[in-house]
């Protein structure tokens, strides 16, 4: 008797769940060429597989002594194992109205920085990252439910803005802001300086639209804000404001490069018109210095 | 009206608003075009560049006055301007307009009506009382404002008839008499110039009650007529009128069958003075009698054309049947030849003499058995009707009255068995003799025959002879009508003349002489009723008003009235043409002394309007400035806002040319054909990686090659670094092939051969390094009793070199997966690639991949990504045919480069630990 509503019911949920798939698959697809997954830090620290014997100095103390590894020479060694602490990632995708916007052929920069956030959270489980999503998911995790829910938050959650003002984040944790970073720059430079408040650090990915940074409009053109609100501003000939706009955001840009600068953090700018890998592997290298080498 | 030179305005009011362009050249240059709009994100930025204040952007100075111009010509559109406007004499005397429109006016009407409207449109500015009278239909004269009578005038047409002017001068008297008429009033006549009975009565009237000027139709409008069409024996002749006797003139008349077709054409040529002239055409008697009508070419009158009826169709012959029937075999019987000879050429019917006579015949045909003295016969003959006799024993034996000539008793007997004359032979035909022309047959001998009499005018009867001149067909006049003997049988019996071709022939030459029946119909009961109108134009259709329907003993006398208009009439089953013109009518330029009268020339100078075309200017105008509008919002896509004074007529130019990009010429191939595509098409193909497929036509092969190829594809990306686009369907013939790194062609058992054009391009694309994969998907069915129908097809035209098995250490089994067995939907079977691959281009990579796996059926997938088609082994075995896809897509992309010594060691690594042979290599390792 209901069956008709059924399809229609069936359709409505799988177009619901469509956009996240794909998301998740571009996203999965450009972890894989990405990288082949980091084991441990390669480096001697605190942990349980053996890395290697050294000789044993003086600052070492009798109690790091590897007895029978000493006792088939001359020499004292330390066992020392491979440094495995797992770092706490969070990640936050701007949700404000301006980052639904895209270019015509271009994808939103929205889904675009959820794409680059996604491939990097699989590229951090697998090398056993913690990660979370800023503000979204609470406690950072790990693991495919880790990376599972995670995604999820980042393709479909509100990326609000108070994620980052208010942020419930350990300390001395990795933090990716993927935004369009159009609010003022003395707004993200007081953002940041709360976020070292609490030794945070990391990666801001700066998502650009093509139109944004060339401004290819011409003639009469009214502009309006993405949310809707204010009053949109009309330009007779919107060509003869090209100089002065590009002047003014190659100011913007230099202004957020210096807040990431002062802040300590590291700025990866990407157009959404650019393959979205370069971009992870930006974040990847930036996040995990030198990974990129080994592989 | 006002006048500005040779420019008149009907409205000048109107020019006022030409005031009002100042203030609309303000109004432009405050209001810029209407602006895009675009949700910007960085808008802060924007608005922080904003303070600087934006001047509205004004629009260009030509643009301004392009819309100016726009405006001023709509302006003076709507002031009505008149280009020599006639001479309107200031006058508010009631203004009669009386034209003629007779069939004479028909040629020039347009040219008559134009005349008229311009003076009706004069009286109508000046608020003068009109009045019209058409001379063909006469109407009361009821004198009223212009604006009603202009409507009258538009549904004026000529008629099919001449005009009455006596009809309209009562027409006249009845108004003035009735005082709808005023006391005076001016008369303007446009006539046709041609004389008729009552135009001195007509124009005393007029002249009476004011100004009478009659305006005659220029030299142009010469009136013509096709005054009559007479059948010839091998053809027909036309004769043509003009009124007028000025320069030579040519003139063609074309004769049209009912489908309109034009069946023969004949010029004529007035020679200068001349008022008549003839044309004549030749013309076999069947295509004659598909003639429907005669026409001038060239001009639509009524008096241009000459209706055809029964009596000019293909004759109807009746051949009498003997009383009681003929008992004869149908190859002795005289009616059998008679009837066959006459069958091509007339309508036949058969039976006794009183049954065939009610059919109305042309002709009748008695042989000798059905001879008959009947006083009904000679009747016929006398009435108009055709008899064709045949001699026979009977003949012989006793003559009769109906004869061309007188006979001899007893006949002639020639080369019987006590008889030493030989069969006669024909002598060649007279050149006066109606069967002039004809070759007379060397076979035919004849036997036996009647013979005439000699008598003194034997001679001009005698339309054939023998070889010693005795006549072989007499034929003489009996009243209206002929009487034609052949003085042998209609059978063999006396001759062989009816088994040659020639009698045929002479059969045909004799019923040329039959009349229809025709007009025939004169003395029978009924009426005639009109079935199909000629108009005023001389076209055929349904007939109009209320034609009379005319007495059968009247039809002959009946000429073109209103009441009896022109057209096919009908009685019964015999039709019958009533002409506008008939060979007694007058054709008589109208005299010039007529009372009272002015006259005047219609010239081809005549006012011209122009609001029309003008308005038509200002929209296409506004059309280009929304089109400039467009372009200066930046809303089209082609056009780069013009800066300065670039001129919009540019721009819009520029928009065409944009729009269309010349095509580009995609690289020759070897042999030089070159296959053109589109740009935007070819660097669409070349900028991506996609694979191909030949298109079969059959739509389910075809959708699971695109499906396959989709899922290969989305496979290929999820597993290695290639990235193809989605699959593209091809046809060999007609696209460029070299864009695709490979293609897959599904090869069924019913598959054509390539066409040639196809064939080289293929041929070009393998050469070129293109690689085909050949699948015939039946798991090697096809080819089990010898070769596989299909492909044996496909590949006739294509260089295929010769092949081999793929065998275990092909590198087709380890360019990217470690496989040993290459299957698809249908498991394992055997593969076939070039056996020698390395004397070729492409580097020791085989161009070509034959397979019956069918690899697509087990790679596709339906959009949600679950699998199309069932394969034989299960998911398992999909898998290895996704394996094969990938090893395929980098064969075909890298080559021989697993071949390379360099991999031997990691591949032999990787066979060394055995149970892994089908485990992915790490590429770079």
């Amino acid at each position: 008797m209901s069956q008709p509503q059924s399809p229609t019911l069936r359709r409505a949920a799988e177009q619901a769940a469509a956009p996240f798939p794909a998301l998740l698959a571009e996203a999965e697809r450009i972890a894989a060429s990405a990288s082949l997954g980091t084991h441990g830090r390669r480096r001697s620290g605190h942990g349980e597989t053996f890395w290697e014997y050294r000789r044993h100095r003086t600052e070492d103390g009798a109690q790091a002594v590897d007895w029978r590894r000493s006792a088939r020479s001359q020499q004292l060694f330390v066992r020392e194992t491979e440094w495995e602490a797992a770092n706490a990632v969070y990640l936050w995708r701007d949700g404000s109205p301006g980052m639904a916007l895209a270019s015509r052929s271009q994808p939103l920069k929205k889904d675009r920085a959820a794409v680059c956030l996604m491939a990097l959270a699989s590229l951090l489980t697998r090398g056993g990252e913690r990660i979370s999503a800023l503000g979204e998911t609470g406690r950072t995790r790990t693991g495919r439910t880790g990376l599972e829910i995670t995604a999820r938050a980042l393709a479909e959650g509100p990326g609000a803005v108070q994620s980052v003002e208010k942020a419930d984040i350990v300390r001395h944790a990795r933090i990716v802001l993927a935004s369009d970073f159009l609010d003022p720059p003395e707004t993200w430079a007081a953002r940041l300086a709360r976020l070292n408040a609490s030794n945070a650090s990391g990666i801001l990915l700066r998502i650009i639209d093509p139109a944004e940074d060339d401004f290819p409009f011409s003639g009469r053109t009214r502009f309006a804000e993405p949310s809707g609100k204010g009053a949109p501003l009309l330009l007779g000939r919107a060509e003869d404001a090209r100089e002065s706009y590009r002047r003014l955001w190659a100011e913007h840009g230099a202004a957020i490069a210096a807040i990431a600068r002062k802040a300590g953090w590291t700025l990866v700018t990407h157009r959404t018109d650019r393959p979205a890998g370069t971009a992870v592997l930006a974040l990847y290298e930036a996040l995990a210095p030198g990974a990129m080498e080994r592989v | 009206m006002v006048s500005l030179g040779p420019i008149g305005f009907a409205a000048p009011l109107a020019l006022i608003a030409l005031v009002a362009l100042p203030l609309l050249w303000l109004l432009l240059r405050a209001t810029p075009p209407a602006p895009r709009h675009v949700v910007f994100a960085p808008l802060r930025l924007l608005q922080r560049l904003a303070q600087t204040p934006q001047t509205p952007q004004s629009a260009p100075w030509w643009l301004i006055f392009l819309r100016l111009l726009t405006a001023a010509i709509i302006v003076i559109a709507l002031a009505q301007p008149v280009w020599r406007p006639a001479d309107t004499r200031a006058s508010d005397a009631p203004l009669l307009v009386v034209i003629d429109n007779g069939w004479q006016s028909a040629a020039a009407w347009p040219r008559t009506i134009a005349q008229a409207r311009v003076w009706l449109d004069g009286a109508n500015a000046d608020g003068r009382q009109v009045a019209l009278l058409l001379t063909a239909n006469p109407d009361a004269v009821e004198f009223a404002a212009a604006g009603t009578v202009i409507s009258r005038l538009n549904a004026a047409e000529p008629q099919s008839w001449p005009p009455d002017r006596g009809a309209a001068r009562e027409s006249v008297l009845a108004a003035i008499e009735a005082g709808t008429a005023p006391a005076s009033f001016e008369t303007r006549w446009l006539s046709d110039g041609v004389e008729s009975g009552g135009d001195s009565t007509l124009a005393r009237v007029l002249s009476e009650r004011g100004r009478l000027t009659i305006s005659l139709p220029g030299v142009e409008d010469d009136v013509l007529a096709l005054a009559r069409v007479d059948a010839a024996a091998d053809g027909f002749t036309a004769r043509v009128r003009r009124m007028g006797s000025g320069a030579a003139r040519d003139v063609e008349i074309t004769a049209i069958a009912q489908d309109g077709q034009v069946i023969a054409r004949a010029p004529a040529r007035f020679e200068a003075g001349e008022r008549e002239a003839e044309a004549s055409a030749r013309l076999p008697l069947d295509l004659r009698n598909r003639v429907r009508s005669v026409r001038v070419e060239g001009v639509s009158s009524a008096g241009a054309v000459q209706l055809l009826d029964d009596s000019w169709q293909r004759p109807r012959m009746a051949l009498i049947e003997p009383e009681g029937g003929e008992n004869r075999q149908p190859l002795l019987s005289d009616l059998h030849y008679a009837e066959q000879a006459l069958a091509p050429h007339a309508e036949l019917v058969r039976g006794p003499l009183e049954q065939v006579l009610e059919d109305e015949p042309s002709g009748l045909v008695m042989v000798d058995a059905a001879r008959s003295e009947d006083p009904a016969l000679a009747a016929f003959v006398e009435a108009g009707g055709l008899l064709v006799r045949f001699a026979g024993p009977r003949l012989a034996a006793r003559s009769d009255d109906l004869l061309p000539v007188r006979l001899r008793t007893g006949g002639r007997l020639l080369g019987g068995a006590l008889n030493w004359d030989e069969p006669q032979r024909m002598a060649p035909f007279a050149d006066d003799s109606p069967f002039a022309g004809l070759s007379a047959s060397e076979d035919a001998t004849i036997r036996s025959q009647v013979l005439a009499e000699p008598e003194a005018d034997l001679d001009r009867r005698v339309w054939a002879r023998l070889e010693d001149g005795t006549p072989l067909v007499t034929a003489d006049r009996r009243g209206e009508g002929w009487i034609v003997l052949v003085h042998v049988t209609a059978g063999p019996d006396w001759s062989s003349l009816p088994l040659t071709g020639t009698f045929p022939a002479m059969m045909r030459r004799i019923i040329a002489l039959a009349e229809g029946a025709g007009a025939g119909g004169a003395d029978s009961e009924g009426t005639w009723q009109i079935e199909r109108a000629l108009d005023g134009f001389g076209r055929l259709g349904a007939p109009t008003g209320q034609p009379r329907a005319i007495p059968a003993g009247d039809f002959g006398s009946a000429g073109a009235s209103p009441g009896t208009p022109p057209g096919i009439w009908r009685l019964g089953a015999a039709s019958a043409a009533l002409n506008t013109v008939r060979e007694n009518t007058r054709l008589e330029p109208m005299a010039r002394n007529l009372p009272g009268a002015l006259y005047e020339i219609r010239d081809g100078l005549r006012e011209q309007r122009f609001g029309g075309p003008l308005l038509a200017l200002a929209l296409i105008l506004l059309a280009a400035d929304m089109i400039i509008a467009l372009a200066f919002a930046g809303r089209l896509p082609a056009v780069r806002a013009s800066r300065a004074a670039a001129a919009g007529a540019a721009a819009m130019i520029a928009a065409l040319s944009l729009a269309a990009p010349p095509p580009a010429m995609a690289q020759p191939a070897d042999d030089g054909e070159a296959v053109s595509s589109d740009t935007a098409e070819a660097l669409d193909r070349a900028l991506a990686v996609r694979f191909g497929y030949i298109l079969t036509g059959d739509p389910e092969t075809d959708r699971v090659s695109q499906a396959g190829l989709a899922g290969l594809s989305a496979e290929v990306t999820r597993r290695s670094s290639i990235e193809p686009q989605a699959p593209r369907g091809v046809d060999p013939a007609s696209d460029e092939l070299i864009f695709f790194p490979l293609i897959y062609w599904p090869v069924t058992a019913d598959a054509r051969p390539v066409t040639d054009a196809a064939a080289r391009n293929i041929n070009a694309y393998l050469r070129s390094g293109g690689m085909i994969i050949f699948d015939t998907r039946d798991g090697g069915a096809g080819m089990r009793g010898g070769a596989h129908p299909g492909l044996e097809q496909v590949m006739d035209g294509l260089e295929i070199p010769a092949l081999a098995r793929v065998g275990e250490d092909h590198v087709l089994g380890r360019t990217f997966y470690l496989l040993r067995e290459l299957p698809g939907r249908m498991g394992s079977s055997d593969v076939w690639v070039e056996s020698s691959p390395d004397g070729t281009a492409r580097d020791g990579v085989s161009g070509i991949v034959i397979g019956s796996a069918d690899w697509a059926g087990a790679w596709a997938r339906r959009d949600n990504g679950t699998a199309l088609l069932p394969v034989e082994g299960g998911e398992r075995q999909r898998e290895m045919a996704y394996r094969v896809g990938v090893n395929l897509a980098m064969y075909a992309l890298t080559g021989n480069y697993k071949t390379d010594q360099v991999h031997v060691p990691a591949i032999l690594e990787r066979l060394g630990q055995g149970g892994q042979r089908d485990e992915p290599q790490p590429l770079d390792r």
